[in-house]
């Protein structure tokens, strides 16, 4: 065989290694806002995302549950995730989501005010919170990544949903 | 012999904004709103609606029994008596059963696009 082919081919294959495996790498994040802030938490952790048409609130529940939401007579504990991260409060939107999760004991969902878009990042493309965040918000991240529409905060579940 | 109970009689009403059930045959008396009955003292009677944080029930009282125990509640009002199959019920989520006020529901149901929540006044503390 001709050396420039061998070479060629070796290229060629490194080249088909390569591409995939940085594909591989990337890991698909929901990006949804409250408000004007894009927060993301990893697809694999998503079960559904739906529009919110009734939530219960729980009489006595801790600061963070938004309530009990029926999806298709599914019963879920909302969280109310903006409390959690200690934002502001806003006027409540006409109809928000819930994003329900998967991989937790009881039925989960968090809820958001819109969905942005899913994000394939990368785990080098992940730093660490501002330090301009308080501590105890920080450490509900486990970092930010920059996509199209800004700064996208990824959220830990594991601790978010520890009210 | 093991007998299997399929589906329970709920009594539904409204308290502290929120719907709220027991099985309606722990439920032996309705009283009206009066402020006289109100006053009654030496018994053991939850005001639903201050007991969760909120503004007091101006409704009617419920006697609640069950074996020996027994309470008076107040609520806001009596929505239904429905029936309802065990297996629509959902235990309460961990957050709920750990906190001392929410301990007192056991499950939630759902009555048409609305969740209720399944109370035991068992558990109600004073």
């Amino acid at each position: 065989m001709d050396p420039e082919a061998i070479l060629a081919a070796i290229e060629q294959q490194r080249d088909n290694e390569a591409e995939p495996r940085e594909e591989q790498e990337r890991v698909p994040y929901l990006g949804f806002y409250l408000g004007t802030e894009v927060y993301g938490l990893p697809l694999d952790q998503l079960r559904e995302v739906a529009r919110v048409s009734h939530l219960r609130r729980v009489p006595g529940a801790p600061a963070g549950v938004a309530g009990l939401v029926n999806l298709r007579g599914e019963i879920l504990c909302a969280l109310d995730v903006r409390e959690i991260l200690g934002l502001p409060a806003q006027a409540s939107t006409d109809s928000p989501f819930i994003v329900a999760l998967r991989g937790f004991g009881d039925p989960l969902g968090l809820i958001v005010d819109s969905i942005a878009d899913i994000y394939a990042v990368l785990p080098s493309e992940i730093e660490p919170p501002p330090a301009t965040w308080p501590a105890e918000r920080a450490a509900r991240f486990i970092g930010t990544a920059r996509v199209p529409v800004g700064l996208m905060g990824l959220l830990d579940l594991a601790k978010v949903t520890k009210v | 012999m093991t007998v299997s109970i399929e589906a329970v009689s709920l009594l539904v009403f409204e308290a502290a904004d929120c719907l709220m059930a027991v099985p309606a045959s722990e439920i032996a008396q309705l009283e009206g709103s009066d402020p006289l009955f109100t006053k009654i003292e030496n018994r053991a009677a939850f005001d639903l609606g201050a007991y969760f944080g909120g503004p007091e029930s101006d409704g009617p009282w419920l006697r609640w029994g069950r074996g020996t125990r027994s309470a008076w509640l107040r609520v806001r009002h009596v929505v239904d008596v429905v029936p309802v199959a065990l297996s629509l019920l959902t235990p309460m989520p961990a957050v709920f059963r750990r906190q001392p006020r929410t301990h007192a529901f056991l499950a939630a149901g759902v009555r048409g696009d609305d969740v209720f929540l399944l109370l035991d006044p068992a558990r109600l503390t004073s």
